[in-house]
């Protein structure tokens, strides 16, 4: 539908666009396939510029969305296979999975917000179901890395906050649409204190941060945004106090090289391989990315600017600043404030992600461990990063759904002579 | 292929990479504002986007002729003050009076906020039992009086239900000050000749 009304120079943009993110891929995949000699090399130099084609091209036409947030939702995807076909191929099988299976939970999201005029029931059903999976690893789960937020369930790992992402989006969506803000802040409450039992603070301060954002879009009440800036102040305060990993984070970010080889190892090696990449990077291939604790979820980005480079890298950030704008875009246009509402938070989500992690990488924010979106290792989070494009693209196709009618009643009035 | 040889391989498209990845942030952002362009472009041939009809306001407010109208949009509030997507000043109005949704093939759904009032078509609305409103609807919140215009081509399943009760802004009006009375209710001049309907 959106493509027949798109003029011609906005899908000139889009083709060279395409064009340039496939040539990437397959220069990329190739050299690393004669490096390896390997035939997944060139298999993947041929799959995925055509699975990114195939994504921009033929996925809008069967379910509707926007082409443009696709194209840079494939090139973050297919950047994580890359680099981790590169550093550990095992890693890249098991993400070029999660992408299938994200891009069968992105269709379905986009599915649910064309198909669905009510979510009043689904919301009654998912909000319990929310607070028991986020419960769940508080008893059956493992701790990892000083949270004890993950779920093993036969031979798969995986993460119920990051599932819980979705729901909570689509409930603060229909409650602020509907204006009923207080009961449906006790549910976040619970989120929240379930979450600092599990000690995963990253993705708490995920869920505040968006949870107040988007009581600031739908109210527009600078009073409350105020308010719950300065409890979550007083919250992140209590938790530096409480915890002590908390307490050895900021003290690793404030000075990482006084314990360089024990604590702030891992932040030290990420900042020396920035540095080491340079403007122009060490090359694909080259460097040694694995001597970076965890080089493959929280320090991808280090990664990416050892091997590609300084300006690669600020290519990287500019395309999540790309991604946000037009997630940004699409919410004020949407017509109804459920929607509007639901892409503005999904793309806060995305956004606040992409700076919490970038922004520990780089040391100007203590670490915490989330991943980056669409690029780090990990089926959870690649999944529901997707879901959440998912949902702004659904906003998206009903944006243009409801531009048609608006088209078609601005024909009506003129045919009635008004 | 031997290291050697994929080192200066590798270093040597490390510009490519570079300037591909410069070209892909330069298209996206051309796209963006193009589409921008686009958009506005295609907006600016709809002036009434995002709208399904307007309020022409019959009486009541202080602060506007009878006559004049109001855009409504799909879904939005409906208050005293200008934050609200409808804004009739008027004394008897709340800050944020009311909610209002446009839902396909019913009609305009009119839900007032938690203790306040408003009638529809001379019923009144509550938050449990939303007042539905099609074109020529009558919309009575405070001492403001509002009929809704639909836009040519919209569908409602909803028939006007005081069709006699329509009122032309030529006609006094009855309704006087909230709380507002049905005109069955409403006392006669017989009964009181000293109170007449004030518009």
């Amino acid at each position: 539908m959106s493509r027949k009304r798109q003029s011609e120079s906005v899908r000139r943009a889009g083709r060279s666009l395409v064009a340039a993110v496939m040539l990437f891929f397959f220069s990329a995949f190739l050299l690393l396939a004669l490096r390896d000699n390997a035939w997944q090399g060139y298999a993947l130099a041929a799959a995925v510029p055509a699975m990114v084609w195939l994504g921009t091209y033929l996925l809008p036409r069967l379910i509707g969305g926007d082409r443009l947030l696709l194209s840079l939702t494939n090139f973050l995807c297919a950047l994580g296979v890359l680099v981790l076909y590169d550093t550990n191929p095992a890693y890249a099988y098991h993400q070029v999975i999660a992408y299938g299976v994200g891009l069968a939970a992105m269709t379905l999201c986009i599915r649910a917000v064309q198909w669905f005029s009510s979510w009043r029931l689904l919301i009654l059903l998912m909000a319990p179901v929310s607070l028991v999976l986020l419960a769940l690893p508080l008893v059956f789960g493992r701790e990892i890395y000083g949270a004890r937020n993950w779920l093993f369930v036969g031979g798969i790992s995986v993460q119920p906050s990051e599932i819980v992402k979705i729901s909570l989006l689509i409930i603060l969506a229909r409650a602020m649409s509907r204006r009923r803000f207080w009961f449906w802040s006790l549910f976040v409450v619970a989120c929240l204190g379930l979450l600092m039992l599990q000690k995963d603070l990253g993705t708490a301060l995920l869920y505040f941060s968006v949870a107040l954002l988007m009581y600031y879009a739908a109210t527009g009440s600078l009073w409350v945004l105020a308010a719950g800036a300065a409890g979550g102040t007083g919250a992140a305060l209590l938790g530096y106090r409480m915890f002590a990993h908390v307490k050895r984070r900021v003290a690793i970010w404030r000075n990482p090289w006084a314990d360089y080889d024990n604590a702030g190892y891992q932040l030290v090696q990420g900042l020396m391989a920035i540095a080491s990449g340079g403007l122009w990077g060490v090359g694909l291939g080259l460097g040694s990315p694995r001597t970076i604790p965890v080089y493959h979820t929280d320090f991808i980005f280090a990664v990416i600017c050892e091997q590609f480079g300084l300006i690669f890298g600020l290519c990287v950030l500019a395309m999540y600043v790309a991604l946000a704008w037009r997630g940004a875009t699409i919410a004020m246009g949407a017509s109804h404030s459920f929607h509007g509402l639901l892409a503005m938070g999904a793309t806060l989500m995305l956004g606040l992600q992409t700076f919490v992690i970038i922004g520990g990488v780089l040391k100007l924010i203590p670490l915490t461990g989330v991943t980056m979106p669409f690029v780090s290792y990990g089926g959870s989070s690649l999944v529901s990063s997707m879901c959440l494009v998912g949902l702004i693209q659904g906003v998206a196709s009903r944006n243009e759904d409801d531009l048609a009618e608006d088209t078609r009643l601005a024909l009506a009035q003129e045919e009635v002579g008004l | 292929m031997s290291s050697e040889v994929y080192q200066v391989l590798s270093s040597g498209l490390r510009y490519w990479f570079a300037a591909l990845g410069l070209l892909i942030v330069l298209r996206s952002f051309l796209w963006l504002w193009k589409d921008h362009v686009d958009k506005h472009r295609r907006l600016r041939r709809l002036p009434d986007a995002g709208m399904i009809g307007e309020f022409v306001l019959l009486s009541g407010s202080g602060e506007y002729p009878p006559g004049t109208t109001l855009p409504v949009p799909r879904e939005g509030t409906m208050g005293s003050v200008r934050g609200c997507d409808i804004p009739v000043p008027e004394a008897g109005l709340q800050r944020l009076h009311l909610d209002f949704r446009w839902e396909d093939r019913k009609g305009l759904l009119i839900i007032p906020c938690r203790g306040r009032y408003a009638l529809v078509d001379g019923e009144e609305a509550t938050r449990k039992a939303p007042g539905l409103m099609g074109h020529g609807s009558i919309l009575q919140v405070g001492r403001a009086c509002l009929r809704l215009r639909l836009f040519a081509g919209l569908e409602t399943g909803y028939r006007v239900r005081f069709q006699e009760d329509v009122l032309d802004p030529a006609t006094p009006l009855r309704y006087g000050a909230a709380p507002l009375m049905r005109e069955e209710d409403a006392p006669s001049p017989e009964d009181d000749p000293g109170e007449e309907a004030q518009p």
